[in-house]
């Protein structure tokens, strides 16, 4: 808790400076949230003095962390498409202004609005009459994204692919170099998985927007309705069928395909979409998500280790799950 | 044989958390630390009981595929101009001399090995076009064989603390 207290200090003091026509500024409550394992986020409830009455607000914080599990860190691109994508139909929250200076807060951050809502996992498991508006909602946020006109979104800090084959290309060699950098030890299993990638990429039929960490942990849900889509930490330009791979990695990863099979999810896409999704192509993209996951996770147990975060939450997922990730696209290979 | 000192101290301080700490924490992040705490104890505590045995037997399917493969790479007289042939016959020649002389440790030797698997992978992988079909498929097989080993016992300390079932 020391060092909530030490950021509550600094982040008032940002705040001062940063709006000094905000009397008597004072950041009254920050907490920092138990969601994901890479970015840092806290929300926190500010007040002040204005025309002699007291206002108030209560934003969120997402910070890059000292140590995380997807390197190379980079604030901006997720900050830029929050921005962009905001009013397109795709619920996402408002962002509000972006710090690059490592010196106000220790690492670069956004501030966004506070969404109030559950995650849609929980909401999924607990509210079983919503379940089918929810997975309508899910499936047609995607699809939306999907279609959406990148070339008018305007996106300076995310590169088009140079071709049919160049996202794939990049995604294998960014999470090898992870697993190179990253490794505590030699990983010949990852090795195995990534050469098959690499002799199996398949040609992007589309190029759009791609969320990079569709799954149901990065919703939240109210009243029975998505109401915003999180973690844009890993949003790219490239093969949509990337999101579906991952979506259903990580439906198998959170058990939740037990009850929304792989084929439904598909079928629902292909219809909202319009898209008829390639069956080779999902299969590559599914094998490279448990890569990209496994990849994740080796980083994530270096960060942990690495860190002065007392956070261990990473060390318990990644030590139960690493065996896991590499078992089922092992599997799915026939080995 | 006796269950290790290590397992048991590290069982108990597993306990400790879930009996004593967990309840009487309020705060969420608090709460999930404490938790995964607690299960990073329990399945460290499995590893230390079946480490060294599983570790041996892994260094012997290691040990069989990349001698097979080395076999198969003298034998293929073809290729003796290639650069990632010769490099690959030079590794496994040095690693399995060193399985020969029997590192003190089984750990480094499991190290070593999968280090050498990650090298004749990718080594396989470069001369796909050089090798005749067969005989790749045939290599393959054989590293994946051992690949397999490792994911089975891998997979098997989280299956059996944790009572869930392969993705």
């Amino acid at each position: 808790m020391e060092e909530t207290q030490d950021m509550k200090q600094r982040l008032e003091a940002y705040l001062k400076a940063r709006f000094p026509q905000r009397e008597e500024l004072s950041v009254v409550e920050i907490e920092r949230m138990p969601v994901g394992v890479s970015y840092e986020t806290y929300l926190f409830t500010a007040s002040w003095k204005e025309r002699g009455d007291m206002a108030s607000e209560s934003l969120v914080i997402r910070m890059e962390p000292e140590y995380g599990p997807v390197p190379p860190y980079d604030v901006r691109p997720q900050y830029e498409v929050l921005k962009s994508v905001h009013g397109s139909g795709v619920p996402v929250p408002k962002v509000h202004w972006l710090e690059m200076d490592s010196n106000a807060l220790g690492r670069p951050f956004f501030v966004m609005d506070k969404i109030e809502g559950t995650t849609l996992t929980s909401t999924f498991s607990q509210a079983l009459e919503h379940r089918e508006q929810l997975t309508k909602d899910y499936v047609s946020i995607l699809a939306t994204l999907h279609a959406l006109d990148r070339e008018a979104l305007s996106l300076s800090t995310l590169d088009a692919p140079a071709n049919e084959r160049h996202y794939a290309e990049k995604e294998i060699a960014r999470w090898e170099w992870v697993v190179a950098d990253t490794q505590y030890s030699p990983q010949p299993v990852l090795a195995e998985l990534i050469c098959w990638l690499k002799r199996n990429i398949p040609p992007a039929e589309r190029t759009t927007l791609c969320h990079g960490d569709y799954h149901s942990r990065n919703f939240l849900a109210r009243n029975g309705r998505i109401v915003a889509v999180l973690d844009w930490e890993m949003v790219d330009i490239g093969d949509p069928i990337s999101d579906l791979g991952w979506h259903s990695m990580f439906m198998r990863v959170l058990r939740e395909s037990l009850w929304w099979p792989e084929a439904d999810f598909i079928r629902s896409y292909e219809e909202m979409s319009g898209v008829k999704v390639n069956e080779e192509s999902l299969f590559f993209w599914k094998i490279l998500a448990f890569v990209k996951l496994t990849a994740i996770g080796i980083a994530g147990t270096k960060a942990a280790l690495e860190s002065k975060d007392p956070d261990v939450r990473q060390l318990g997922i990644w030590n139960m799950l690493l065996p896991l990730l590499q078992d089922a696209p092992a599997r799915m290979l026939g080995f | 044989m006796e269950t290790p000192i290590t397992t048991l101290i590290l069982e108990r301080c597993a306990e400790t958390i879930e009996k004593v700490i967990i309840p009487n924490l309020t705060g969420a992040f608090e709460f999930e630390n404490a938790m995964w705490i607690a299960i990073i104890l329990h399945i460290l505590a499995t590893n230390v009981e079946e480490n060294s045995q599983e570790l041996s037997e892994e260094n012997e399917g290691m040990g069989e595929a990349l001698g097979q493969v080395l076999e198969v790479l003298r034998e293929e007289k073809a290729l003796s101009q290639n650069a990632v042939r010769s490099d690959l016959i030079e590794t496994l020649e040095g690693e399995l001399r060193k399985v020969e002389m029997g590192p003190p440790d089984v750990s480094e030797e499991n190290y070593n090995l999968k280090g050498a698997l990650v090298h004749t992978i990718n080594g396989l992988d470069a001369l796909t076009d050089d090798l005749p079909k067969e005989t790749l498929s045939s290599l393959r097989q054989q590293v994946r064989s051992a690949l397999r080993q490792q994911l089975d016992h891998s997979v098997a300390h989280v299956i059996s603390r944790m009572g869930g079932v392969p993705l």
